[in-house]
């Protein structure tokens, strides 16, 4: 039998409430998986059960052949990291990165030097005597990650690990945690609700929903072609449209055998071309860090007089409601873009003519 | 579909013998040393031998008198302290000064001298300041009684509110302030919701002391003001009338046992978690009125503790006209006169050596209790929590008189070994400790247990590594209360303890029940010297604990 993590149909039940519901999920050795969800949606105790934290209602956790839900936490080597970094307030840094390895009775002296080694790894060299309420957020978040990885885990899970971190510092640790993970060719089970995060960390990306994983793919894939609107305005993408709004600007969806029944427009999809198809009035247009945003309200489809409706301003909903009523369109361009010059030339309320790329059209299966 | 067994969470982590272990220890304690004793007592007052039939007792007014004073004066008792207590336990807590863990050390000192002395210590104190006639007369009113009783449990006050106090993340109150709060607003929306669950505990506490005091209420009170504990102790030892005694014991146990459950429910009820909190060390008052509010408690508090112990210091020190250490010096001999069989400074020994085993039997009971009752079944927790408490509100002499008849003959015959009198104190201390470590141990964050797990950590290397270590703070503490506990018991020593081996507080009871001034100032200066020596054993434990400095 292969290595690696596999859970087959598992569900958890908190009284009444099922948490996490048929879900099938593996990860090979040396891979990062991503689950990403909104909060509530069962991924982190999803964790909890591979964990051996939760019981099980139903299904199996297996890792190679061996059944592993009569196998303890303690005894399944999994490593876990909290997004409240959970350090062992009692003990400095490196009794906390050592910890593991004591419960293996590994000697002191190759104990010391695996803590030295882990805490080179993640950055923080030196760092063995240092009380663990000194710590910023980022360095404690990096202690945590040692911690978890010191023993040599056959799988680690991170629980929203940097969910309480800084943009910046996420960034960056999303990145030395993937390079981390990556050179230790550990197994690697990532919970957050951030997509970057999940992109940039993982090899695969699991969506979750309502305690289903609903889609399982590597993150390009997952991003290019959501198959659902959920997914979809879950990564970001903005511009969804039932299919008959599609076919009304000229975007029949493609025939495919998933029957979906609207589009989504990835970012870029939509561009200012003045011998674009589609008409339209630009409504608002502000600047981000590294984008233009601008929201625009299509003839046709916007609400009386082609005005998009309350709200719909700067709102994930891109366009309200399934039939396009009262529907706007979000567009982004990058800084420097003579799509980002020519939005600037253009004032708000004024006519603006659109041009949507086909190839950045995929097919989804709109929520009801 | 089938359900797999149970993966299981370290916070259920007691199973299997563990458990068992666990569980059977505190509960064969409780069922040998208290349980049964208590239902000897019981049974041997309503076996229909006795002159008075039980239901009469229940139908005389003068019971119920006495039950409606035991009642009121422990409610208003508690009142007082907590409204005495409060502002010394924020002293402490919330603010670092010179001297503070002096202060801490102090406060606790009143809790632990023996009832008998601080009473008479308390009375002599009004004959000096002249408050024992005339309009503010103080001497044998209930006013007295409340004022003892005050003096006595401003220390539970504030060891267990303040060292739940020191562990609210002085972020929120910032948070709160920053927020536009007011003082009186931030302690009612961050402060007082916090504290709840230490203040239930520790009013409960209170209550069962004064609901049960003994010492005081003889001394202070005189025969005129009864409570339930005087009268079971005057029906059982003056009247031999063991019938009206138990009914009264039995009374007694009844407001206690619906006392200890409404008080778990409550604490139980507002118990919060409040997750991995950094211990901010406490700051020092920084302008000059918060300095001088800090510096007029302290000083209030401890004048208001201290005095009778003044009172007392002086009196072991009078000699005739003048003063000298003669009395000291008549502690190593035994006198002709006394009723002592031993120099009163076996006493001393005895105390000590006693004390010492009681603390140990009830860290380890009330250790193992803690961890059943936050980490073992629910019911069984509840059941055993409340059982705990039971010992506290109960009659020290119900269970002195109890243990001394029932386990008088083999297969347990405990009346000649020594173990007898730590044994009956560890049962008073058993509570101190749970009073303590649950709570702290409901407090972690439950996330550490399940890291510690997944680095391989089993159920019972968690409990050591993290329960234990954070909860050690505390559990020292609480290791303290139960050794001041036991170095001042009277009420069941006095019944317990063999004449050629009396504690302390037996020896002075001995000594000031006769007559003579020398005896007398023996049994002040051996109640000095009792004092010092709680006072330098609960500094040691301070100390001790500061070293190992806990993160939270």
């Amino acid at each position: 039998m292969r290595e690696g993590l596999r859970v087959e149909d598992v569900a958890v039940r908190y009284g009444s409430t099922v948490a996490v519901d048929a879900v099938d999920l593996d990860v090979a050795p040396g891979e990062i998986v991503a689950v990403i969800g909104p909060s509530g949606c069962g991924k982190s105790t999803l964790l909890r059960a591979v964990a051996g934290l939760e019981a099980l209602a139903h299904g199996s956790v297996h890792w190679g052949a061996t059944d592993l839900v009569d196998v303890d936490a303690h005894r399944r080597g999994f490593g876990l990291m909290f997004q409240e970094h959970a350090l062992f307030p009692h003990r400095d840094v490196g009794e906390n990165v050592a910890f593991g390895l004591r419960m293996q009775r590994v000697t002191t002296t190759e104990a010391s030097g695996r803590v030295r080694d882990m805490l080179a790894l993640v950055g923080l060299p030196g760092f063995a005597h240092r009380r663990v309420d000194e710590l910023s957020g980022g360095e404690s978040q990096r202690v945590a990650l040692a911690r978890a990885l010191a023993p040599r885990p056959r799988l680690v899970m991170l629980d929203e690990p940097l969910g309480s971190l800084d943009r910046s510092l996420r960034e960056r640790l999303a990145v030395d945690i993937r390079t981390v993970v990556r050179e230790l060719g550990v197994a690697a089970l990532h919970v957050t609700h951030d997509q970057d995060e999940a992109f940039t960390v993982a090899d695969r990306v699991a969506v979750m929903r309502a305690g289903r994983i609903i889609r399982d793919d590597i993150p390009e894939q997952v991003w290019r072609d959501p198959h659902d609107e959920f997914t979809a305005r879950f990564l970001g993408h903005r511009n969804v449209l039932a299919a008959q709004v599609a076919r009304a600007l000229g975007l029949a969806p493609e025939a495919d055998d998933r029957a979906a029944n609207g589009i989504v427009l990835l970012p870029g999809a939509l561009v200012i071309d003045p011998d674009g198809a589609i008409a339209a009035t630009l409504l608002d247009s502000r600047f981000a860090s590294t984008v233009v945003h601008a929201e625009v309200a299509v003839d046709g489809i916007g609400g009386i007089g082609g005005i998009g409706g309350i709200g719909g301003i700067g709102g994930i909903d891109g366009i309200g409601g399934i039939g396009g009523i009262g529907g706007t369109l979000h567009l982004a361009a990058p800084h420097g873009s003579a799509q980002a010059r020519a939005l600037r030339e253009i004032a708000v309320g004024a006519r603006v003519r659109l041009r949507a790329n086909p190839a950045m059209v995929a097919p989804v299966t709109l929520d009801h | 579909m089938d359900e797999r067994r149970p993966a299981l969470n370290p916070r259920a982590s007691l199973r299997g013998w563990r458990l068992f272990v666990a569980t059977a220890l505190p509960v064969a304690f409780l069922a040998l040393f208290f349980a049964y004793p208590v239902a000897s007592v019981i049974a041997r007052g309503l076996d229909g031998r006795g002159r008075v039939h039980p239901a009469d007792v229940l139908g005389q007014a003068t019971t119920w008198h006495v039950v409606w004073f035991t009642l009121w004066q422990a409610v208003v008792s508690t009142l007082l302290t907590l409204a005495v207590g409060l502002p010394a336990a924020w002293a402490v807590a919330r603010n670092e000064f010179r001297g503070r863990s002096w202060v801490r050390t102090l406060v606790v000192v009143p809790f632990v001298m023996p009832t008998v002395v601080v009473g008479a210590a308390l009375r002599s104190a009004f004959a000096r300041f002249g408050l024992d006639h005339g309009t503010l007369h103080l001497d044998r009113t209930v006013w007295a009684i409340l004022l003892a009783h005050v003096i006595f449990n401003v220390a539970v006050v504030v060891r267990i509110v303040g060292g739940y106090w020191e562990t609210l993340d002085p972020r929120l109150v910032e948070a709160a302030r920053t927020l536009g709060a007011s003082r009186r607003q931030v302690w009612r929306a961050v402060t007082f919701p916090h504290l709840k669950p230490a203040l239930w505990s520790a009013a409960t506490v209170v209550f069962l002391f004064c609901f049960t005091s003994f010492g005081v209420i003889l001394v202070v009170g005189g025969p005129t003001r009864a409570t339930l504990e005087t009268e079971i102790w005057r029906f059982a030892t003056q009247r031999t009338d063991f019938t009206t005694a138990a009914v009264l014991a039995i009374v007694q146990l009844v407001f206690v046992v619906v006392m200890v459950i409404v008080s778990t429910r409550a604490e139980r009820r507002t118990a919060a978690s409040i997750g991995i909190a950094r211990l901010a060390p406490a700051p020092r008052p920084r302008t000059r009125a918060a300095k001088a509010r800090v510096a007029v408690v302290v000083a209030l508090t401890l004048t208001f503790l201290l005095l009778p112990l003044a009172v007392l210091v002086e009196r072991s020190l009078s000699v005739g006209n003048g003063y000298g250490l003669e009395h000291y010096r008549a502690l190593m001999h035994r006198d002709d006169q006394s009723a002592l069989l031993v120099p009163p400074i076996e006493a001393v020994k005895n105390s000590l050596v006693a004390a010492i085993e009681a603390t140990t039997i009830a860290v380890i009971v009330g250790t193992s209790a803690s961890f059943v009752v936050v980490g073992g079944r629910r019911a069984l927790g509840r059941v055993l929590d409340a059982s705990l408490m039971v010992p506290l509100g109960t009659s020290a002499v119900t269970l002195g008189f109890g243990i001394l008849i029932a386990l008088d003959e083999p297969p347990l015959d405990l009346r000649t070994s020594h173990l007898i009198v730590p044994i009956a104190q560890a049962i008073v201390g058993v509570p101190f400790v749970m009073r303590v470590t649950v709570p702290m141990l409901r407090q972690i964050d439950e996330r550490l247990r399940e890291v510690a797990a997944t680095l391989g950590a089993s159920p019972s290397r968690v409990r050591r590594e993290i329960d234990l270590p954070i909860v050690g703070r505390a559990l020292a503490a609480a290791a303290g209360f139960a050794f001041a506990v036991s170095l001042g018991e009277f009420g069941a020593t006095a019944f317990l303890a063999r004449p050629d081996r009396p504690t302390v507080p037996v020896a002075m009871y001995r000594l000031l029940g006769q007559p003579g001034s020398s005896l007398r100032g023996q049994a002040m200066a051996l109640g000095v010297v009792l004092t010092a020596i709680t006072v330098v054993c609960v500094a040691v434990i301070e100390r001790a604990q500061r070293g190992r400095r806990v993160g939270w």
